[in-house]
């Protein structure tokens, strides 16, 4: 019984009565009486939440309103600026590096949020099941997500540097007869960042799509197996349909991290974003601008607010392409 | 009525709150009323230093009734980082311990105050080439001294002797010019022996100056080192890159990387500290005693890497006479004498290197030789890089513009035009 159908029954009950109360304080008297609730009672899940409220608010609301209001001032860390208007983005526009992060940025979206969105469901799809050596799996594939930025850093610059554990088998093996500049090679670093990226990423994903593939119903696998569907169909018919939502979750998410890439270049590249500054990406760009003695926040916002609207643009475009998918 | 549930609910949201407001709530003086003064160190608390910091700050309290210094060290990683920040939050410490490249921007934010006004006699109390080099000039601030000196250094270059004989070098005769250098490079080369000369690309200030270049106009309002003779100069290092006698990885890589270069012998030299040599007795004994030092390769006979450290006093500060009278304890001849000789660095106090200590150096080791050959380059050597030439002005796009040229994506003039354009811009 929902709302409408109380009230109704409460007016239902006075007719029944035979008695038709012509006052408002009879009225009152007729309604539901509300059980007194102590002050504490009122107060306390206002000031349990109000520490959380109050980080949020200061550090992401008043924050990011206080990085839009910098990206039109020519302020500086230690030297609160001027309003200059949109001088810092047209400086921005005119920036080489600016577009080479905005290149790197946009390439490594497209490169690696289809590895990101179609591998962890592959794996996933594998490692479920409850049998000790699938958890063995899960762990294993689990683990570099909670490997800090610099022990990354150090597995991949040894394995991948011109005298490192890859270019040694290579050469050893006379596969290649020089190394291959994996880390001095502009787009190879960049792919190389990328499948740093993917591999790290794999693991946090695939737990995601784990816990969407326990809500598919078992039925559905043996009534297709029954059909003689096998486990490519099974995979394509069943399994993606089934977890399409989680998709496009990891799709948003996977193209937001991967727009705002930093650490797989920084601990590859020692923080100068390679040769020339080639590969520098949209997150190193904010940071070389804005810290620092000498930061220029009104510019580093200014980049910041540009980040804001290219990814928002990004992620209206797949809400847009996914609906029509759906339509 | 409250049930028990409900009053700790109630109280535990209350206390988190009232802690989170106590988070804010600091008061820098002692409850006694001392004055507190708060002096900050880079780097500097650990087995080797604790023990002086200690007897320095206790001798300092006990001359001084009423005055109790808190010493804080912070780690070597992301300094800039937490100067920004605090500087930014108003809250430097009283007295702080940077070098001139981090100082300036604090120094041009107004954060530091001027000790030479505020202690006009202090300046006769050090060496004139160290006063020069804490004293701050160009565009967007005012001429002044923005801190005391304190230790200075610079290095040797380190050889290995292996290496050198692999590569057909002589380790008896080692590089002292440019000319040496290249002309020992172009015979590795043609050696074939596999290594590379070193990690140099030509990316710095020094690498400029100590050839001869002016790398920044006298008054300090424009830098000047795109001349002819600056990409002559780079231009060998690019023609040695070319020929592979610079690993590619030295594009990309930070000074500290050099030294993992030259331990595992890809590179013949590096450019070190006095001190380093004590590391590598430590880290690497094989390598220790397979180890020449030689004086930094320059054309002006005189280095031009020498690093001055310098004690700044927070403009903001509540007790300037304390700070400005304890960061003067600190960078005396007698504590800084002390400190030179327990670190391998030299002291930039007056008198202090015509001390017995560096008049009986013991060069029968490598450490010795090392110490030997730095202090004649501190006695008459100097800081070429301008303070304002920091990483964000003009540094780390000199090492990028350096970078593309030895890549062949633009020419060695290119670079250095653009590199001075970037910082001229930088320059207000």
């Amino acid at each position: 019984m929902n709302d409408t159908d109380i009230s109704v029954g409460s007016r239902s009950e006075a007719s029944v009565s035979g008695r038709v109360e012509p006052s408002m304080k009879k009225l009152e008297e007729g309604k539901p009486r509300k059980p007194k609730r102590s002050i504490g009672t009122i107060l306390a899940p206002y000031l349990f939440s109000f520490p959380a409220f109050a980080i949020v608010f200061v550090f992401v609301v008043i924050a990011a309103l206080n990085t839009f209001r910098l990206a039109f001032t020519d302020s500086t860390l230690l030297i609160p600026g001027k309003f200059v208007g949109f001088q810092n983005f047209v400086e921005v526009f005119h920036d080489e590096y600016f577009w080479t992060a905005m290149l790197n940025s946009t390439l490594y979206v497209v490169c690696v949020v289809p590895f990101m969105v179609i591998l962890p469901l592959i794996l996933a799809n594998l490692v479920r099941g409850n049998s000790k050596i699938m958890g063995f799996f899960r762990t294993a594939f689990y683990t570099p997500v909670v490997m800090s930025a610099v022990v990354v850093g150090m597995i991949w610059t040894n394995l991948l540097d011109s005298k490192g554990l890859i270019n040694s088998i290579l050469e050893t093996t006379r596969i290649i007869k020089h190394p291959i500049p994996f880390l001095t090679d502009r787009w190879l670093i960049l792919f190389s960042a990328m499948f740093v990226t993917i591999w790290l990423g794999l693991g946090y994903y695939m737990v995601i799509y784990l816990t969407a593939l326990a809500n598919i119903d078992d039925a559905l696998y043996e009534a297709a197996s029954l059909d003689g569907a096998g486990p490519v169909r099974q995979f394509v018919s069943i399994t993606m349909p089934g977890v399409r939502s989680t998709m496009v979750l990891i799709m948003m998410l996977s193209t937001i991290a991967a727009f705002r890439v930093f650490n797989e270049i920084y601990v590859l590249t020692n923080g100068t974003a390679g040769p020339g500054g080639e590969d520098i990406t949209m997150s190193m760009l904010i940071q070389q601008q804005g810290t620092g003695i000498q930061a220029r926040t009104g510019y580093a916002s200014a980049i910041s607010l540009i980040v804001l609207a290219v990814v928002g643009t990004m992620l209206i475009v797949q809400q847009i392409v996914q609906k029509r998918g759906e339509d | 009525m409250f049930s028990m549930k409900k009053v700790a609910a109630v109280t535990g949201a209350a206390a988190m709150l009232l802690s989170m407001g106590a988070c804010g709530n600091k008061d820098n003086e002692a409850a006694n009323g001392n004055v507190e003064i708060k002096f900050q160190t880079w780097n500097l608390k650990n087995d080797k230093y604790t023990p002086y910091f200690t007897s320095l700050i206790s001798a300092y309290e006990k001359s001084h009734k009423g005055v109790t210094i808190k010493w804080i060290d912070q780690l070597s990683d992301n300094y800039e980082e937490k100067l920004s920040a605090d500087a930014a939050a108003n809250n430097l410490p009283d007295v702080l311990d940077a070098n001139p490249s981090l100082m300036f921007g604090l120094a041009k934010a107004g954060a530091l105050m001027d000790v030479g006004k505020e202690a006009p006699n202090a300046s006769k109390n050090y060496y004139p080439n160290a006063w020069k080099a804490v004293t701050f000039s160009g565009k967007g601030i005012t001429t002044a001294a923005y801190g005391f000196p304190w230790y200075v250094n610079d290095g040797p270059m380190y050889y290995n002797i292996e290496l050198m004989k692999k590569c057909g070098l002589d380790p008896d005769k080692l590089p002292v010019t440019y000319d040496d250098y290249f002309a020992d490079a172009d015979t590795m080369v043609k050696s074939g022996c596999g290594a590379f000369m070193s990690t140099n690309t030509a990316s710095d200030a020094a690498d400029y100056a100590s050839a001869g270049v002016q790398f920044m106009s006298k008054d300090k309002t424009e830098y000047t080192f795109n001349t002819p003779k600056a990409v002559a100069h780079l231009q060998r290092f690019i023609d040695l890159y070319n020929q592979k006698g610079i690993p590619p990885e030295a594009l990309n890589a930070q000074w500290s990387q050099q030294g993992e270069f030259f331990q595992r012998g890809s590179i013949i030299a590096m450019g070190g500290s006095a001190y380093s040599a004590a590391d590598f007795k430590q880290n690497s004994p094989d390598l220790y005693k397979n180890l020449a030092v030689g004086p930094k390769i320059t054309d002006e006979g005189r280095s031009a890497t020498v690093s001055y450290e310098m004690l700044a006093v927070n403009s903001q500060t509540k007790h300037k006479k304390e700070a400005l009278d304890f960061a003067q304890f600190v960078t005396n001849s007698k504590n800084q004498l002390e400190f030179a000789k327990k670190s391998n660095t030299f002291p930039s106090s007056a008198g202090g290197l015509d001390d017995p200590y560096y008049k009986k150096i013991d060069t029968s080791d490598l450490q010795g030789k090392a110490l030997a050959i730095t202090l004649k380059e501190v006695q008459t050597g100097y800081s070429s890089r301008p303070p304002q030439f920091t990483d964000a002005a003009g540094s780390q796009y000199l090492q990028q513009q350096v970078a593309l040229a030895m890549q062949g994506k633009q020419t060695a003039k290119q670079a250095l035009d653009k590199t001075v354009d970037f910082a001229n811009k930088k320059l207000k």
